[in-house]
This record gives C-alpha cells, structure tokens and sequence, in this order.
C-alpha cells in the first residue's frame, strides 16, 4: 500500500507543480501568479471534498487546526522565500537552502522526534535525494 | 535581518512535512486534513491576493489560467490525499524526500515537451534523483523483509 500511495503522489504533485511552466509555454501575458496559485488552491479544494464526503460526517476540531497550520506553514514557506528574495538575497542561494534545508529539518524531526530507524541505503538515499533537489531549486 | 527571512523560510517548510506525519500520529482522517489543507490556504491567498492587489480578482480569470489551475489543482489534491494516506505505512523522514523529488517530472516535462536544454547541473541532479529513489526504495523493502521476519519468528514462538 506504501507504495502505491507513494507513487500516485509522486506522480500527481510533479504534475501539480507543472502548471506555470505551462502557462509559460502557451505564453499566457503577464499570468498572475497569485491569481493562479488561489484558484489552484480553490480546485485541490473541490477535488479533496469529494473523499471527505465519501469518508466523513463532521470534522474534528484537531482537523481544522492542523489544516490550518499547514496552509500557514505552506504560505509562510513561499512568502519567506519571496521576502528573503525582495530584501537581495540571491536566487542561488534562497531557493536551493530553502528546499534542502527543510527536508534536512523533516529527516532530524523524524529521527529524533518521530525515533523513525533508517538503514544504511537509507540514509544514502537522502543524501542523493537533497543534493537532487537542492541542484534542481538552483535558478 | 534578510536572513530571517530564509530561516523562516526553512522552518515553515520543514513544519509543513511534519505537521503531515504529526496529523496521523494525532489519528486526524487523511480526507479531512487534504480537504482543510487546501480550503484554508485557498481563503489564505485570497486575502493574500485582496492585500497584494486590492481584491482577489479571480473571477476576472482567463479560461487558460482556470483550465490549467483547474487540472494541476486537481492533480496537486489528489498527491496530498495519497501523500497523507502513505503516512500510515511511511516515515516522514523518506517520504517528504520523494514527494519533494517529484520536482523532477516537470524538469523531465520541460526537456520533453519543450525541448530545454539538459544542462550538466539538470542532468545531474535527475540521476541523483533516481538514484535516491532507488535506495530508497531498497530501504524500505528490506525494512518489510525484516518486519516480516520477526513477526514469523513471534508465530513460530507462539
């Protein structure tokens, strides 16, 4: 089961993410960033209705909060991005540190909060996978 | 005080991944924390939008810009689904690494469709994508062959 719910999020949040480049390619003018990131939101929203209704009857409050703490974690992750880019820090350095340096944070909160064991192949797939993603967050 | 920023940055981002474990450990419903997920931080850009530019203004969006939110939306609803689904199976520690790897099939997307060019950096960092995924994958299966093991061996006792 790991898997397949592994892979189909793989697979569906690669090409989630596709979208402005597409906008770029059919050389949408001027798309407006924000305008499209609300009515992406708004769609994974209607999408995601539709198992909640399937599933559940009311939500737990501890449901709402932690919906909430994401969406804020979520926003506060692009906007300091964003802010750390106004303010003349350089694209090559605030995009791969903020990409890496948050899955290094989600590997030791795991290990020594969550006590998640790794193996050798592991701990070696991580490394392979932040230095991949810290060299594709490079502008 | 610009770094601030990029901290602030880090943590939110690294909070993110482990609110989703701390979701299931705190027995929350995948379906629910998917749905809550996207409702608050699409009411969360809406006010973003309104403080930015005066109002939200989506209404006034062209087709192409709803078609394609409408299908990558669906598809970014539909990953958190099954990402907060694999939690129950999963550590945090290799799963936000793959889902965070999936960065690469719009990289790959791009050379296909668009014929980018494959720099040396981009080449690099798909192989060391894949090979991630293959150790990881390595990882998980002999943490299965071990679980299945013991639980042989206790059935043996018993």
């Amino acid at each position: 089961m790991y898997f397949r719910y592994t892979a189909v999020a793989f697979l569906a949040n690669g090409l989630g993410v596709f979208g402005l480049r597409l906008l770029a390619g059919m050389r949408v003018q001027n798309p407006n960033v924000v305008q499209y990131l609300t009515l992406w939101y708004l769609f994974g929203a209607a999408i995601g209705l539709i198992p909640y209704l399937v599933c559940c009857r009311r939500p737990f409050r501890r449901e709402i909060w932690i919906g909430l703490s994401m969406a804020l974690a979520s926003l506060g992750g692009q906007l300091g991005m964003e802010q750390a880019l106004a303010a003349g820090l350089p694209g090559y350095l605030v995009f791969p540190v903020a990409m890496g340096g948050g899955m290094l944070f989600v590997t030791v909160v795991g290990v020594s909060v969550f006590r998640e064991r790794l193996g050798r192949a592991g701990y070696f797939g991580i490394a392979a996978g932040t230095m991949s993603v810290i060299l594709l967050a490079l502008p | 005080m610009r770094y601030v920023d990029l901290v602030a940055a880090v943590v939110s981002l690294g909070m993110l991944g482990v609110l989703h474990k701390g979701a299931d450990r705190w027995a929350c419903r995948p379906q629910a924390i998917n749905l809550f997920l996207f409702f608050w931080a699409s009411l969360l850009m809406m006010v973003t939008a309104a403080v930015l530019s005066g109002s939200p203004a989506i209404l006034s969006s062209r087709s192409t810009i709803v078609i394609i939110a409408a299908i990558c939306g669906s598809c970014a609803g539909i990953a958190i689904l099954n990402f907060q689904q694999s939690m129950r199976f999963g550590k945090i520690s290799t799963s936000w690494l793959i889902i965070n790897l999936s960065t690469a099939i719009p990289t790959t997307l791009s050379i296909v469709l668009y014929h980018e060019h494959v720099t040396l950096r981009r080449g690099l960092s798909l192989i060391l994508a894949v090979v991630a995924l293959v150790l990881l994958g390595v990882d998980r299966r002999r943490e299965q062959a071990a679980q299945i093991s013991s639980s042989s061996r206790e059935t043996t006792r018993v």
